[in-house]
């Protein structure tokens, strides 16, 4: 073969050793039993603490649209955006939710929480809950206030039940 | 081919590379001895910068949620929704499925290609200058500069583009045939997956390997392979995220593409700059920025001053010269002419500097063509990494005549990388001492 392939091809051989010591490095300081996993990252089975950033009035505004059904828990609408027969109970119903760090959720539970059930912040506030993930979605559409159309989800989002919640103080 | 012989080859380049440095090393006078130390430390501690505590913070920093959760999409079989060309996406899933889906694992490729660019500086500047210390000088400036290292910590697209157009550049200077011809042009097609503006490199690589390898005019029809190579990569890509592969949905997909950047030329950004305040670091990005108590962590863009104030300088007074040599001293036009080529490629170090900087101005000149409002300092990392071969091979070949000029200007590069370290390799630093680094209040977050 002629040396001048030889030079390109070097480099490969180079960034896979590159590659390959890193990995080694990585390894060898154990970086996946201290690093964090970000909120994309929650697997099914997990629980995580979530900080849900809310209005009184989403209580009545927030909806999702789907077929798919998570131990119980499903959205109010089905994929035609039609109201699902028979509705849900209230604690079952799956609503998407934003965090602080303004990724979505789908989580039902949220609004029979004991704290929620008194007067609520006339301003933005947040809410801590223990967020336990039975599944991720796909095909789903969003909408954030009721006289919104639906739009259809861009990513896969985790649906779970909130428990526990606090506001903080 | 078998891996053994390419393994034995590279065991013996690096044998005889080795050989070549001890016996450089014996000659050398004291000044260059000690300039090759300062060289082998900048080296040592850009790759150390490059790589320490790269996972944190274990979220999305500055445009990684552009390319992050589409490089994770590819794993899910879902959709990418981002607006480049996906194989810098599909290098981030593969970094995610070694490591998970944490900092390192989408860091991963900006990492490895970070480290690879400092070897092809070296080769780069090698193959062009025809000389180990001419790029021995530009893997050190690349490794000692906080554009780089900053790009080699995050998960973002630039610095595994530079690396892929450094790589390009190297095979065009190795061609010799139609192999090398071919081999350039399927490695600019992987660079055009990594981003469209990655085409301006074939301006560059034809010059060269016309100039350099003297390669048959012919031969360049064979660079009708890098659309074929992007199509594949988007094909690939397409059939793991579950979309329709065939050539209608893609030419459709090009197009929806090509539409949205067109937009976002009518859009305006608080970050954006021109094309001439990037050659001052007008607007760099601090594009890592955390808190931890009392001290910080910052991953600044802004490049070391040394390297690209002496860039500009370059550029600036070799335009002036040859302006000068094509209008003074009388004559006709053809002796104008005759100065003006005396002065660019009179010396043996001229003409690998004008090809050099032949890459530096193709990369950078669909910027200044397009006046894009929509532009970044980030567009420069590229053009730039070309400015520092010619900056390493115009230092090697002054340093033959002058070892303690250059010894002092390889000093003040490592001076300003050790002062600018902190806040280019997110070492814990209190804000007040970041400050007295990023002194304009443009510089910070």
């Amino acid at each position: 073969m002629p040396s001048e392939i030889d030079g390109p091809l070097r480099v490969l051989l180079l960034l896979l050793l590159i590659g390959f010591g890193v990995w080694v490095f990585f390894a060898w300081t154990k970086y996946d039993k201290t690093s964090g996993q970000t909120e994309q990252g929650w697997h099914k089975g997990t629980k995580q603490m979530v900080e849900l950033t809310l209005v009184r009035e989403d209580q009545n505004r927030l909806d999702c649209a789907s077929n798919i059904m998570f131990d119980g828990l499903g959205c109010e609408f089905d994929s035609s955006t039609q109201p699902r027969a028979p509705r849900l109970p209230d604690n079952k119903i799956l609503h998407p939710y934003c965090n602080i760090k303004n990724d979505v959720l789908l989580a039902a539970g949220l609004w029979s929480s004991p704290v929620l059930q008194g007067p609520l912040p006339t301003e933005r506030f947040t809410v801590v809950c223990n967020y336990d993930v039975v599944g991720v979605v796909k095909s789903v559409s969003l909408r954030w206030s009721r006289t919104d159309k639906f739009d259809a989800a861009k990513q896969s989002l985790p649906v779970g039940f909130v428990s526990d919640c606090v506001i903080p103080q | 081919m078998t891996s053994r012989p390419l393994t034995a080859r590279f065991a013996r380049s690096a044998r005889s590379t080795w050989q070549q440095m001890s016996a450089a090393w014996a000659l050398a006078p004291l000044a260059e001895r000690t300039t090759t130390i300062l060289l082998g430390l900048m080296i040592v501690g850009g790759v150390f910068l490059r790589i320490r505590n790269v996972g944190y913070p274990p979220i999305f920093t500055f445009d990684e949620p552009f390319f992050v959760p589409n490089g994770h999409n590819y794993l899910l079989g879902i959709k990418d929704t981002n607006d480049h060309p996906p194989l810098f996406k599909l290098l981030v899933s593969l970094g995610i499925l070694l490591f998970g889906y944490n900092g390192v694992g989408w860091r991963f490729p900006a990492l490895c290609f970070g480290i690879l660019s400092i070897a092809l500086a070296y080769w780069l500047g090698k193959a062009f200058f025809r000389s180990a210390r001419a790029g021995l000088m530009a893997a050190a400036f690349l490794a000692a500069d906080g554009f780089f290292i900053s790009y080699s910590r995050v998960g973002l697209i630039d610095g595994v583009l530079t690396s892929v157009l450094l790589w390009c550049m190297l095979a065009a200077v190795s061609a010799r045939t139609w192999r090398g011809v071919l081999l350039t042009a399927v490695l600019v097609g992987l660079a055009t997956a990594i981003k469209w503006s990655a085409v301006f490199i074939v301006v560059p690589a034809v010059v060269t390997m016309l100039l350099v390898g003297r390669v048959r005019f012919w031969s360049l029809l064979l660079f009708v392979v890098v659309p074929v190579v992007q199509a594949g990569v988007w094909f690939l890509a397409l059939w793991l995220s579950g979309e329709p592969t065939h050539f209608l949905s893609l030419w459709e997909l090009v197009r929806g593409l090509v539409k949205k950047h067109m937009d976002l030329n009518r859009e305006s950004n608080p970050l954006n700059s021109s094309w001439y305040a990037w050659l001052i670091f007008f607007r760099p990005v601090v594009i890592k920025y955390t808190t931890h108590g009392v001290v910080k962590f910052y991953a600044s863009s802004i490049g070391n001053a040394i390297l690209w104030i002496s860039l500009d300088l370059l550029i600036f007074w070799g335009i002036v010269q040859t302006i000068a040599r094509a209008t003074g001293g009388g004559g006709g036009i053809r002796a104008r002419f005759a100065r003006a080529k005396d002065f660019l490629v009179g010396k043996p170090v001229g003409k690998p500097i004008l090809l050099t900087l032949l890459g530096w101005l193709s990369l950078l000149a669909p910027w200044m063509i397009l006046r894009n409002r929509y532009s970044f300092q980030h567009y420069y990392l590229p053009p730039y990494g070309f400015g520092l071969l010619s900056l390493g091979g115009l230092a090697a070949y002054l340093e033959r005549k002058r070892p303690k000029m250059i010894l002092v200007f390889v000093g003040l590069v490592l001076a300003m990388a050790v002062f600018f370290a902190p806040i280019w390799g997110e070492i814990p630093i209190r804000e007040s001492a970041a400050n007295w680094r990023l002194i304009f209040p443009g510089w910070r977050p």
